[in-house]
C-alpha cells in the first residue's frame, strides 16, 4: 500500500499511532471526496480508506481529536477546525462550542439552578409516584405481614384490653374506614391492638394499611382523641408515605451522587448527610400531611376534630414537648397543635 | 521522531487541563444531567473523564478513556433496579440478612469487575491497559486479611495495606507490559505510625487547651458568684460534659482527615516509588502530605463557600498538584509497547462504584 503521495493537497497535520502500537510517528491526514489517507513524514501513504469510515472522537476542551481508522490506526490534532472542515463533520464539536468560556454559560448556570430546585419539587414526587405505582400490591401486602411477625417477636405482648372497649375502638375504627370512601386506593385496613410497654401511648402505620396501636394511647386518650390517631395513621396509609419515604431516600442519594458525581475525598460524605437530613425535613411534611388528613377525617366520620390534638396536648402534659428540629422524623407536638388549629380556625 | 537515549531523561506527569476550560464542561454537563433526571450523568462521567485524561500527559503523550455513555448507562439502569429490589425487599425482616449477606459476597466481584473495565477503558500512547486480578484474591485482601489485622489489634495492618496494593499493581498490565509492585514493609509502617501519631498529637492538643479554657472560666465563675458552690460543680459537669462534646466535634477536622491525608500521601509515594513497567521503567512521586492536606482542606472551603461553583477549578487544582510531584523515569524506549485486542467488557462493577461507592484504599 505504500504509494507516492505528494501531490495530495487538503490535509491536517497531527500524530499518528500503528495499532495496538505505542510507536509514535508524525502524519497528516488528507481526505478528498472519495478516499482518505494518513501520509508519515516521508510522503508514504500509511493508510487509505473511505472517509465516511473514518471514527471522529467527541471535542473535549482543548486536548487533541482523535480520529480511529478502519484498520485501528490512531491520529491526533490538534487543529480542530481544520479537520473539521476536512472530514465535514461539525456534531463531534456541538457540546464543545456551548462549553466555551462564554456570558452564555451565567443562563446555563441559572438554568441548573432552576433545574435543581425543579427536580426537587417536581422530579422527584414524580418519579416516586412512578416507583410508588410499579410496585407489586403483594410485595406490600407481605412487607405488612412480616414486619407484624417481626414486632410480635421482639417488641409486642397481646393486647389486655377488655373485650368491650376492643370492641368500642374497633367500632370508630370502620366507621372511620368507611368515611374514606374513594380514597381508601385498594388498602386492606386492618385494625391491630398489641401492649407495647417500652413505646408508651403510640400508634403505627403499615403500608398495606395494617394499624397498630398500643395498650397505652387506648388507656389514656379519649375516644374522639383515638379517632384522631387512627385518622393520622389511615392518613399515612392513603397517601402512600411508608413507601414514598423508602423511595425518596434511595432516589435522593442516587439523584445526589450521580449529579455531583466525583466531588473530591471530604465533600462527598458531607453531601451524602446533607441528603439523609433533606429526608427527614420530608419525613416531617409527611406528619403534618397525615395530621391534616386525619383530623378531615375523624370529622366527617362524625368525631369531634379537635380531639387529635387534644391527644397532643395530652402528651405535651405527660412527657413535655419534644422539639422537633432538623434531625428528628416528628414535628415537636406544639407545632403539630399550632398546625391543626390553623386548620381547624380557618373553617 | 526520537532521537536515541532519550529514553533515559526522565519525563513528568503534565496536566494541561485549566479551571476555566472545565468549568464550562462541567456546568453543560451538570445542567443536561439535571434536565434529564440523571440519564445524562452516564455520558458527563465519560466527557469528565475524557477531560482529566486527555490533558494528562507524560514524556508528550496523553492517556485517554474509550467507555461510551451508552454503556455506561446500560449498567447504571440494571443496577439501579437491582438497588431498589433490594431497598424494597430489606423492609422483609430476614430476607433483609440474606440480601446483606448476598451483597457482601458480589462486592469483590463487583470491584473486579469495576477494574477490568477502567483498566480497559483507560489507554496511553494507543495502548490500552488490563487488569487480570480475581474475584478471590479481591476477597482474600478486602474481607480474610482486615479481619486478620483486627485479631492482632490492628498492629499487622501495614501488611494487609502492601497486600492491597500489591493487589492492585500487579492486577494490572499496560498492553502485553506487566506492573509489578514490591517493597519493604518499613515504609507501610512509618505511614500508619505517622497517621497514628496525628491523632494522638491532635486528642492530646484539644484536651489541653479546652482544660486551660474551662479552667480560665470556673476561676472567673468563681469570682463572680461566690455564693454555691453547688452551680460550680454543675458548671463542671457541665464543662466535662462539653469537652467530651467538643473533643468528637474536632477530631474529626483536626485530626482523623489530616491523618488520612497524611497516610495516603506516604502510600502513594511508596507505591509509585516501588513499581517497575515491563524491565526497568520506573516511577516517581513526591507528594507532601502536608501540600495534600492543605490542598483538600482548601478546596473544601471554597467549594462550600462558591456554593459548589468552584468544584471543577477544585479539581483540576488537585489534579494539577498529583500530576506535578509524579515522574516517569523510562527505562527503554516509549515506543516499543504493545497492546492486546480488548475483550469485551462490563461496566456493572463501575457503575455499582458510581451509585454505591467503593472504598478501596488503593494509593491514586
Amino acid at each position: 500500500m505504500v504509494h507516492n503521495a505528494q501531490n495530495i493537497d487538503a490535509s491536517v497535520t497531527g500524530r499518528a499511532y500503528p495499532p495496538l502500537s505505542s510507536r509514535e510517528m508524525a502524519a497528516r491526514l488528507s481526505v478528498d471526496t472519495n478516499t482518505a489517507w494518513l501520509i508519515d513524514d516521508d510522503e508514504r501513504v500509511i493508510v487509505q480508506c473511505d472517509p465516511l469510515k473514518l471514527q471522529l472522537g467527541t471535542r473535549v476542551g482543548r486536548a487533541e481529536r482523535h480520529v480511529v481508522l478502519p484498520d485501528g490506526t490512531l491520529f491526533l490534532t490538534n487543529h480542530h477546525d481544520a479537520l473539521e472542515h476536512l472530514v465535514g463533520d461539525r456534531r463531534g464539536s456541538l457540546l464543545h462550542r456551548y462549553e466555551r468560556l462564554h456570558p452564555r454559560l451565567m443562563i446555563v448556570l441559572l438554568a441548573c439552578l432552576v433545574g435543581t430546585w425543579g427536580v426537587w419539587k417536581y422530579g422527584l414526587p414524580i418519579l416516586m409516584s412512578l416507583a410508588v405505582w410499579m410496585t407489586p400490591p403483594t410485595l406490600i401486602a407481605s412487607i405488612d405481614k412480616t414486619i407484624m411477625q417481626t414486632i410480635d417477636a421482639i417488641a409486642a405482648e397481646p393486647s389486655r384490653l377488655p373485650d368491650k372497649k376492643k370492641e368500642e375502638v374497633q367500632i370508630s375504627f370502620d366507621l372511620i374506614i368507611s368515611a374514606l370512601g374513594s380514597q381508601a386506593g385498594g388498602h386492606d385496613y386492618k385494625l391491630e391492638f398489641r401492649n407495647m410497654p417500652g413505646m408508651g401511648p403510640n400508634a403505627m402505620a403499615l403500608p398495606n394499611g395494617t394499624i397498630v396501636i398500643t395498650d397505652d394511647l387506648i388507656n389514656i386518650a379519649s375516644p374522639d382523641a383515638v379517632a384522631g390517631v387512627i385518622g393520622h395513621e389511615v392518613g399515612h396509609v392513603a397517601q402512600q408515605h411508608g413507601l414514598r419515604q423508602i423511595y425518596r431516600s434511595a432516589g435522593g442519594f442516587v439523584l445526589i451522587s450521580l449529579l455531583a458525581g466525583d466531588t473530591g475525598p471530604i465533600l462527598e460524605d458531607v453531601l451524602l448527610e446533607g441528603s439523609l437530613i433533606l429526608s427527614l425535613s420530608y419525613s416531617r411534611q409527611h406528619e403534618l400531611a397525615a395530621d391534616q388528613f386525619g383530623v378531615r377525617l375523624a370529622e366527617r366520620a362524625g368525631f369531634d376534630p379537635k380531639g387529635l390534638s387534644e391527644f397532643f396536648d395530652l402528651m405535651v402534659s405527660h412527657h413535655g414537648d419534644q422539639h422537633g428540629n432538623w434531625f428528628s422524623t416528628h414535628p415537636g407536638f406544639k407545632e403539630r397543635i399550632e398546625h391543626l388549629d390553623a386548620l381547624t380556625h380557618n373553617r | 521522531m526520537h532521537t536515541d537515549g532519550e529514553y533515559n531523561l526522565s519525563a513528568d506527569f503534565e496536566f494541561r487541563g485549566t479551571a476555566k476550560e472545565f468549568f464550562g464542561i462541567w456546568i453543560v454537563n451538570l445542567l443536561l444531567s439535571i434536565l434529564t433526571l440523571g440519564i445524562y450523568s452516564a455520558w458527563a462521567k465519560v466527557r469528565t473523564k475524557k477531560y482529566f485524561y486527555q490533558n494528562t500527559y507524560v514524556a508528550g503523550r496523553n492517556f485517554d478513556f474509550h467507555a461510551t455513555g451508552k454503556q455506561i448507562l446500560i449498567a447504571r439502569l440494571i443496577i439501579l433496579v437491582l438497588v431498589i429490589a433490594s431497598a424494597l425487599l430489606s423492609i422483609i425482616p430476614f430476607l433483609n440478612i440474606v440480601l446483606s449477606l448476598t451483597l457482601l459476597m458480589l462486592i469483590p466481584y463487583l470491584l473486579v469487575k469495576s477494574l477490568r473495565f477502567n483498566a480497559h477503558m483507560t489507554s496511553w500512547s494507543n495502548v490500552r491497559f488490563a487488569f487480570n486480578g480475581t474475584t478471590g484474591s479481591a476477597a482474600l485482601n478486602y474481607y480474610l486479611y482486615p479481619i486478620i489485622a483486627i485479631l492482632t489489634l490492628f498492629t499487622t495492618w501495614p501488611f494487609v495495606a502492601r497486600s492491597v496494593q500489591r493487589f492492585h499493581v500487579n492486577g494490572h498490565k499496560f498492553g502485553q507490559t506487566p506492573l509489578y509492585f514490591d517493597s519493604p514493609i518499613k515504609p507501610f509502617y512509618t505511614a500508619m505510625l505517622a497517621a497514628f501519631a496525628w491523632v494522638l498529637v491532635t486528642v492530646i492538643t484539644l484536651i489541653v487547651i479546652l482544660q486551660i479554657f474551662v479552667a480560665a472560666l470556673t476561676i472567673i465563675a468563681a469570682q463572680m458568684d461566690s455564693v454555691a458552690a453547688d452551680t460550680q460543680l454543675q458548671f463542671f459537669v457541665g464543662s466535662t460534659f462539653q469537652i467530651i462534646t467538643i473533643l468528637t466535634i474536632g477530631i474529626v477536622p483536626f485530626g482523623i482527615i489530616p491523618a488520612v491525608a497524611i497516610y495516603q500521601a506516604m502510600l502513594r509515594n511508596t507505591v509509585y516509588n516501588y513499581t517497575i513497567l515491563g524491565e526497568n521503567h520506573r516511577f516517581y512521586s513526591d507528594v507532601s502530605a502536608l501540600s495534600l492536606l492543605w490542598i483538600d482542606m482548601s478546596n473544601f472551603v471554597v467549594v462550600v463557600l462558591s456554593l459548589g461553583l468552584m468544584l471543577p477549578w477544585a479539581h483540576v487544582r488537585r489534579a494539577s498538584y498529583l500530576a506535578s510531584h509524579t515522574t516517569f523515569v523510562p527505562g527503554g524506549p516509549l515506543d516499543e509497547f504493545v497492546g492486546e485486542i480488548t475483550a469485551n467488557v462490563s461496566a456493572i462493577g463501575d457503575a455499582y462504584g458510581d451509585i454505591e461507592g467503593f472504598d478501596i484504599g488503593f494509593a491514586v
